[in-house]
């Protein structure tokens, strides 16, 4: 099983330390990363540095559903970034919905982790996210479309870390047996190793240009 | 105490006269103990533990990317239009341009070190030489002074030299193996 | 040593690092860290070696890092007693003593106002306290840094390391310009260039020829630099 066609680019915006935009499939994300900058007095923690991840949709305003996504990705971010060596600074990670064709959530992690690499903010790990869907005949699909998301009996999003391919962060919906968790898991786990060596390839692309 | 807090009340110019010498020693050496008594007191507040020692690691970490790359200073001017960073990058410049000879010129040159460690080997063939050529000199000329004759038994280098030169100074052709 | 010159991403181990005969140890630059007795990498880039044990990562990278012992263009920014504020992008401003400028006592202080453009050392740069910067070496000689005279040039950011390239021994450009055009430049590590010409027509030449050569090497930067020439004498 594989994850569908995937474009990307480094430095897509000029006035922030990092940026990039991610199309997996039809959706798209652009992610902004500032930081490590500056940060008011009452935000500051003494020991390590204060990650903040505004998630802005399409059109309107982030309801309850988005904000949930925003603590994901911030507490995501919170575990790869070495935030004690810069202590009392604010790293700011943004992510604009370009386009929603399913599977978003996991396309605004990768879009920050690669926003992420572009800044070369010191991470312990990288991240990599890939979400999957049992449909009705408990057919497993890899990244699905808002159709499939919609008709689907079990969702699930699972973030991985490029040292030893460990869960850092799961998300799921539905009703599942553990069996069904077992397999999606190690679908997911297999498809997180092309976004790494896809992360690699971008990186190199980038850093080859000199 | 009431004593000493009326002394210390006279003026400095007082204190100067000849007449006070005495009571000046006397009032230095009040305040020398009492600093001491201080000193001993922060003491008191010292730890007496061992101190902590960093575990050695092999690696040394280094923030900055100056002790890597070879970046030159970031002011510069052409063609005269500052004068003066003009003179400082041609300053640094030469600066530069005679470390790398110096640098240079350690590499091609010889070491002490290297030198004393091949003439420690050259000391005994060399010597040998000349100590045949000592017997023959002793063998044709028997005109010596007993002193001298001491030290060719001896056969010590210093001395050897010295007959060396007194007897003629011939041009020593360096050894061409080099 | 067969890792040299290859791309490294976050999490990765490096092994068989060289060591110094004489101490036996290795010194890593910015973007690997060590942890007991592996070395990681931290931040992504290409891994550089240079003998006989230095080992760090080139990573390209916009925000400005506070790094001891640096130089910096920095921009007045407030003043309070007796230090400047000076802002140098980093996450906080940098401090500045007035006493620290070459000749300077509490009498005679310099002039700077807000707004000016200081080029300067940084002094302190600790991850957890405020930076310092100075305008004096040891020796109390300003060699260089100070205020940066503040009429005319024109001041431009730029990616840090596209200013280590400006500022290595090899690059070409403002050695190639200097060679005609009478001008002045001062680099900050901090990300931050001045340049100032003869006229403005001239400083934007330079300042554009210094933005385009990012991702150019020394020929090209060459061919450049005779058509901006060429250009600038009206052919």
């Amino acid at each position: 099983m594989t994850l569908q066609a995937m474009k990307a680019e480094l430095g897509f915006l000029s006035r922030p330390d990092g940026s990039s935009v991610l199309t997996q499939g039809d959706t798209s994300v652009i992610a902004a990363i500032y930081g490590p900058g500056d940060i008011k007095l009452s935000r500051e923690k003494i020991e390590k540095a204060t990650i903040d991840v505004v998630y802005k949709p399409k059109s309107g305003l982030p309801g309850c559903d988005e904000k949930v996504d925003e603590r994901m990705i911030r507490n995501i971010c919170e575990t790869s970034i070495v935030g004690s060596l810069h202590p009392r600074t604010a790293i700011n990670i943004i992510t604009q919905e370009v386009q929603d064709s399913g599977s978003l959530l996991s396309c605004c992690i990768n879009a920050s982790s690669i926003a992420l690499l572009d800044a070369a903010i010191p991470q312990k790990f990288t991240v990599a996210a890939v979400t999957c869907v049992f449909d009705k005949d408990d057919e497993l699909i890899l990244n699905p479309n808002l159709r499939q998301e919609k008709e689907c009996k079990a969702a699930f999003t699972f973030v991985f870390e490029s040292t030893s391919y460990e869960t850092v962060a799961t998300t799921s919906f539905g009703s599942y047996g553990k069996e069904q968790l077992k397999t999606a898991l190690a679908a997911c786990k297999e498809a997180s190793k092309t976004l790494f060596t896809f992360y690699k390839d971008l990186l190199t692309k980038k850093l080859s240009k000199d | 105490m009431m004593e000493a807090q009326e002394k210390s009340k006279l003026s400095k110019n007082v204190l100067q006269m000849k007449f006070m010498r005495r009571s000046v020693v006397r009032l230095d050496e009040e305040q020398n103990a009492e600093e001491e008594k201080q000193t001993i007191d922060d003491e008191h507040w010292a730890y007496d533990i061992p101190q902590l020692k960093a575990k050695e690691s092999k690696f040394q970490c280094e923030a900055s990317y100056l002790p890597f790359e070879d970046l030159v200073f970031g002011r510069m001017s052409y063609k005269g239009f500052n004068k003066e960073i003009e003179k400082m990058m041609k300053e640094k410049n030469t600066e530069q341009s005679l470390a790398e000879a110096d640098r240079r010129e350690k590499e091609m040159a010889v070491s002490d070190d290297e030198m004393a460690e091949r003439f420690t080997s050259l000391v005994g063939t060399v010597g040998k030489k000349f100590a045949k050529k000592r017997k023959k000199a002793e063998k044709e000329k028997v005109t010596e002074t007993p002193q001298d004759t001491i030290d060719t038994v001896q056969t010590d280098a210093p001395s050897k030299k010295k007959k060396s030169k007194k007897k003629k100074k011939e041009f020593m052709k360096p050894n061409e193996d080099e | 040593m067969e890792h040299v010159g290859k791309i490294f991403m976050p999490g990765d181990v490096l092994s068989n690092l060289q060591a110094s005969q004489k101490s036996g140890k290795v010194v890593l630059g910015p973007g690997l860290k060590c942890d007991n007795d592996s070395v990681f990498v931290n931040k992504p880039g290409v891994l550089k070696h240079k003998e006989p044990n230095f080992y760090w990562i080139d990573s390209h990278q916009k925000k400005y890092v506070p790094t001891r012992g640096e130089h910096v263009l920095g921009v007045v920014t407030n003043r309070m007693g007796d230090v400047y504020r000076v802002d140098i992008r980093g996450s906080e401003p940098a401090s500045l003593s007035f006493l620290s400028f070459e000749g300077a006592t509490k009498r005679n202080r310099p002039d700077i106002k807000i707004g000016d453009l200081v080029y300067g050392k940084l002094l302190c740069a600790n991850k957890d306290i405020e930076p310092e910067m100075v305008c004096i070496d040891s020796t109390g000689r300003s060699n260089g840094m100070g205020v940066i005279s503040c009429n005319g040039g024109f001041m431009f950011t730029c990616s840090l390391n596209h200013i280590r390239k400006i500022l290595s021994p090899q690059f070409n450009l403002l050695k190639t310009l200097g060679n005609s055009l009478p001008f002045e430049v001062a680099v900050g590590m901090n990300g931050r260039i001045w340049v100032k010409g003869r006229s403005i027509k001239e400083t934007i030449a330079i300042v554009n020829g210094l933005n385009s050569v990012e991702y150019m090497d020394t020929n090209e930067i060459k061919v450049m630099c005779r058509k901006l020439l060429d250009t600038l004498a009206g052919f």
